[in-house]
């Protein structure tokens, strides 16, 4: 974990409803490895927000940032050229190194896409595997539609979108999209990463016989470990969010009883 | 800069309060604590190991936030067997360690047994548990059941024993009076205030336990205020806690009274909150 200041270079609005912002930092030599989240200081607000690393390059950190209460409307306030103060390096990862080679997915729900777009880059790095990614919005005007058009144009195919208004992509959510391409395809994934709504991503973690990892969120005191007001409950004991997640393996989420 | 506590002697007055610094070996990572640190709370302990209360437990208010984590700790066999001797590797200053308990055994069984670890320079009862003996009522709240508790330990430790009170009660200098004459080398004052909020999308309490414990500069005022009556009233030493944030917080807490002062929520928003906090007393004495 460090303390700094970080200077934000660009903001863009992502979504039509003004709700979702991308914001990139000059953050030169952090770790932020895909799963890993920061917690920003807010103007006027008491508590850190955390917020989850998009992608990271070793000098410009991506964060997406949906704006749902008064902290994150005061982040994405902020003008190119300011500051905030962050912890970075927060949190653990999601595993990069499987035992078994071949098909991942990736199931985001909502702006849980945001820390998967920087996994889905790292997987396509690594020889041997092919990332494919359902994404799935509540409508139109919430998706972030520039960006996903800018991943499509990039990676095509193997970013599939779904809304739960059928406005765009495929009618329903995430995980339904994902079910149904994988059936019509014949494709059998080795494994997945999720992360979105808890009730998503405990129907994800049903879905399927195979082993993942979902990514978690919460209301959270510190962001570093030292409060205990994110412990979950799990069958081998208490685990908080923000030391020893926020990527759990399904197996340590049970049935998500917490 | 060094204080006493009841023969503790401390390099300085500011010590991390229970429950937001962990077992304190995770923030030297961030800090010399050895090098900054008065001595450290550590986590609340209980016999047993608990969860604590369902998420969220954290709510967000205007200058603090509520908690109602529930006293998750991994029970006072764990604690000695595995947190101290992480501390102890990193901490060479005396420690304070804080012990909950449902009933008067339970208390006075957590409190012999951290009595006989010697990085243990004090122990700090926290009152502000129910009773499950005594109808739910918090120990804390009745200076019967605190003369009660504070006796029953009082006859199996040998290191000092501080209380630390709950604000949540009509009478602060009347507890206070009752712990110091039952025998209560110290006190700690204060705990977090009980209350509550709502989410205006869902119409329900933001905290799963529908209340918890307010902390944080908005209860500041507060501290003080209780600390500056309970020190005209009682002779035994002060703790000062509550939104303490800033050397100048400290200042105050020692003109109100205190001895000590315990800086909790702070840490939370600031890990290196004491760090600072020792720094700038430091240049202000010179």
């Amino acid at each position: 974990m460090r303390q700094n200041n970080y200077r934000l270079i660009e903001k863009r609005e992502l979504d039509d409803a003004g709700k979702l912002w991308q914001l990139q930092f000059e953050a030169p030599g952090i770790n932020a490895r895909p799963g890993q989240f920061v917690n920003i200081l807010v103007d006027g607000c008491y508590l850190r927000r955390p917020i989850s690393v998009s992608e990271y390059d070793g000098e410009v950190l991506t964060l997406i940032i949906d704006t749902v209460g008064e902290g994150t409307k005061r982040i994405v306030e902020t003008e190119p050229g300011e500051s905030l103060d962050m912890l970075t390096g927060l949190g653990n990862s999601f595993s990069l190194s499987l035992k078994e080679k071949g098909q991942v997915i990736l199931i985001g729900g909502g702006v849980g896409y945001a820390p998967l777009v920087g996994l889905f880059k790292c997987l396509w790095e690594i020889p041997g595997l092919t990332p494919l990614a359902f994404f799935g919005f509540n409508n139109l005007s919430t998706m972030p539609q520039v960006h996903l058009n800018e991943l499509r144009r990039e990676y095509g195919e193997e970013i599939q979108i779904a809304t739960m208004t059928g406005e765009y992509g495929f009618k329903g959510n995430a995980l339904e999209l994902a079910m149904s391409y994988i059936a019509e395809k014949g494709i059998t994934p080795e494994f997945f990463y999720t992360c979105g709504p808890m009730p998503m991503m405990k129907a994800v973690c049903n879905a399927f016989d195979f082993d993942g990892q979902a990514s978690l969120e919460s209301r959270m005191g510190c962001g570093f470990g030292a409060c205990m007001g994110c412990s979950i409950p799990t069958p081998s004991g208490p685990k908080r969010i923000c030391k020893e997640g926020p990527v759990f393996q399904k197996s340590e989420l049970g049935n998500f009883d917490f | 800069m060094r204080v006493n506590l009841s023969g503790v002697e401390l390099q300085n007055p500011v010590i991390p309060a229970s429950g937001c610094f962990g077992y304190g070996y995770e923030f030297d990572e961030l800090y010399p604590i050895d090098k900054y640190l008065g001595s450290i709370s550590i986590k609340g302990t209980t016999l047993q190991p608990r969860y604590g209360n369902p998420l969220p437990r954290i709510a967000e208010t205007p200058s603090g936030l509520l908690n109602s984590v529930g006293l998750q700790n991994p029970g006072i066999h764990k604690v000695i067997a595995e947190e101290l001797p992480k501390l102890r590797r990193v901490f060479h200053q005396p420690i304070i360690a804080n012990i909950s308990g449902f009933s008067i055994d339970e208390y006075v069984e957590c409190c012999r047994m951290i009595d006989k670890e010697e990085q243990v320079a004090i122990i700090e009862l926290n009152v502000s548990c129910p009773n499950v003996h005594g109808g739910g009522m918090s120990f804390g709240t009745s200076p019967d059941s605190v003369k009660e508790v504070v006796k029953a330990v009082k006859r199996v430790v040998t290191k000092p024993l501080y209380v630390k009170l709950t604000p949540n009660v009509s009478d602060i200098v009347a507890i206070a009076k009752a712990a110091e004459e039952s025998g209560s080398d110290g006190l700690v004052l204060i705990n977090t205030l009980l209350g509550m909020r709502f989410n205006l999308k869902t119409g329900k309490p933001v905290l799963a336990n529908v209340t918890g414990g307010l902390s944080g500069p908005a209860i500041f005022p507060v501290a003080l205020r209780m600390v500056y009556q309970v020190s005209q009233a009682c002779r035994i030493p002060i703790i000062g806690c509550g939104g303490v944030s800033s050397a100048s917080d400290v200042r105050e807490m020692l003109l109100a009274g205190a001895t000590a002062v315990e800086v909790g929520s702070a840490n939370l928003r600031d890990p290196y909150a004491c760090m600072r906090i020792v720094e700038d007393l430091s240049s202000q004495n010179n």
